[in-house]
């Protein structure tokens, strides 16, 4: 009986949660659903309402960190079952599985090596170079690193050197080039492909924009370096008119919150700067910076985020997420995502930690998915 | 000092780490094969000096540590006034363990001397 009442709690307790989860627009009550679900021993859900948090807040690091947990408890077994037939078996297929499981983690260094052993188990199978290239691809995508491109790139190549017609290899490379602005070179690709399947819906609309789009200007490693620099693919955002309705509330909501962070016990000031917008907070006022106006903590804000994104991917350390910064009296705290970067100056004995969690939920709430803040 | 570098790369999650000048000249390095001496410490010479110029324009003091965190690794930075402690690590790495690694590697650099650089 007792037992009962309580698992009647802890439903009725689960319940309140994702009810606050699904109006929440900080990811915390997601991360508090995920674990309270981990407390009841239920993994599997677990992991799936951290996907569905990370759907609306794709830039959480703790429902990212609480997916890959609960996918190493749901999946170790099974990743230990196909890595014992990739050893023992001529067959691409769970070689194929394992990457894919992988990528549902984003391990991409794990799916790539996994790739690279099929290519060297069966190097006259083209399925390895494909889709290591497609992991270098994704991962081109998500952190803007030049190295994964051309990698992909010339894997690709390969491909299509073996077999001109390969659909999935053209129609990749179609993609990349469009996206760093190789319109010749995506347009040649995306013929290939049509010729292959002329029903393929994404490279008829591949084609569609790119018929309408202007020529390159310089060569492909020099593109791919420009988005590494700009930390943005040469695509256009979609028009999303929702999102454009949308525009005024996040905007006055994004104020008020960073207002808030001005007034955590130890913070001095903190600055937001994306494309679209750049705000300033200070002892809870905060104030839209015109687009001619400049200040100072803006300006470090853009300069160090842009310094550090490109050693660290020249580093091969991959995309620039955060950093610490100590300097006499301050400490400065960058947490960036793409070209969006906050800045959080604080006086140096102040409680770090509890900052850092505050910027990282902020930073998750503004660019969660709903339009116009998007970069991806 | 590359003895000392050596002990502090035995740390686990440590890829490698090294010595520079604050524009980037690498006095002692014991970096893992997959980073290159000289494009590392150009590279990090570039983000100390671009954090240098920004935070004079900010009237902040002179950086004393920076810990930069990426989706593959992370980068400590330790300000050894004419020289820069850089550590390379992998993104797994819990910095709370390795810092008094770090503390005590910088620490010893330091001893070691006022670096004619």
């Amino acid at each position: 009986m007792i037992r009962f009442l309580r698992r009647l709690q802890h439903r009725g307790q689960l319940n309140r949660l994702r009810e606050r989860a699904d109006v929440d627009s900080f990811p915390r009550s997601y991360v508090e659903l995920c674990r309270a679900l981990l407390g009841l021993g239920e993994s599997a859900s677990a992991m799936e309402t951290a996907r569905e948090g990370l759907e609306r807040f794709p830039h959480s690091e703790d429902l990212r960190d609480i997916l890959r947990h609960t996918w190493r408890q749901t999946k170790t077994l099974r990743i230990e079952q196909l890595r014992r037939q990739c050893h023992e078996c001529q067959d691409e297929l769970p070689f194929a599985e394992l990457v894919q499981i992988y990528l549902e983690c984003e391990e991409y260094d794990e799916a790539i090596e996994v790739a690279e052993e099929l290519s060297r188990r069966l190097p006259e199978s083209l399925r390895g170079p494909l889709m290591q290239a497609d992991v270098l691809l994704r991962r081109f995508y998500k952190d803007h690193v030049a190295a994964d491109a051309r990698r992909a790139v010339a894997l690709l190549k390969r491909v299509t050197d073996d077999r001109e017609g390969d659909f999935e290899a053209n129609f990749l490379l179609a993609r990349v080039y469009h996206y760093v602005g190789a319109t010749s070179k995506a347009l040649f690709h995306v013929y290939r492909a049509l010729d292959v399947e002329p029903d393929h819906e994404e490279s008829r609309a591949l084609h569609r924009l790119l018929i309408n789009m202007p020529l390159e200007d310089g060569d492909e490693n020099l593109l791919f370096r420009a988005v590494e620099e700009r930390d943005r693919g040469n695509t256009q955002r979609a028009a999303d008119p929702e999102a454009a309705a949308a525009e005024a509330s996040r905007r006055l909501e994004l104020k008020k919150n960073l207002g808030r962070l001005s007034q955590l016990v130890g913070v001095t000031r903190a600055a937001f700067v994306s494309d679209d917008w750049t705000f300033v907070a200070e002892n809870g006022e905060c104030r839209l910076l015109e687009e001619d106006a400049t200040d100072a903590l803006c300006d470090i804000a853009r300069g160090f985020r842009a310094a550090a994104a490109l050693s660290t991917k020249r580093m091969g350390l991959g995309s620039f997420h955060s950093s610490q910064l100590m300097a006499g009296d301050h400490t400065l705290q960058f947490h960036a995502v793409g070209r969006t970067v906050l800045l959080v100056e604080s006086d140096k004995p102040a409680r770090i930690d509890v900052i850092k969690q505050e910027c990282v939920d902020f930073v998750a709430s503004c660019l969660r998915k709903s339009g116009e803040l998007l970069h991806a | 000092m590359r003895e000392i570098l050596s002990e502090l790369n035995t740390t686990p999650g440590v890829k490698g780490s090294l010595v520079v000048s604050p524009d980037g000249i690498v006095i002692a390095s014991e970096l893992s094969n997959e980073l290159d001496d000289d494009t590392t410490a150009a590279l990090v010479g570039n983000v100390v000096t671009q954090t240098q110029r920004l935070l004079r324009v900010g009237r902040y003091s002179d950086m004393e540590s920076m810990v930069l965190t990426a989706s593959r690794g992370k980068i400590v930075i330790r300000n050894l006034s004419n020289c820069h402690l850089v550590v390379v690590t992998n993104q797994f790495i819990n910095l709370d363990l390795t810092m008094l690694e770090i503390t005590s590697a910088a620490g010893k650099i330091r001893e070691l001397g006022r670096l004619p650089v």
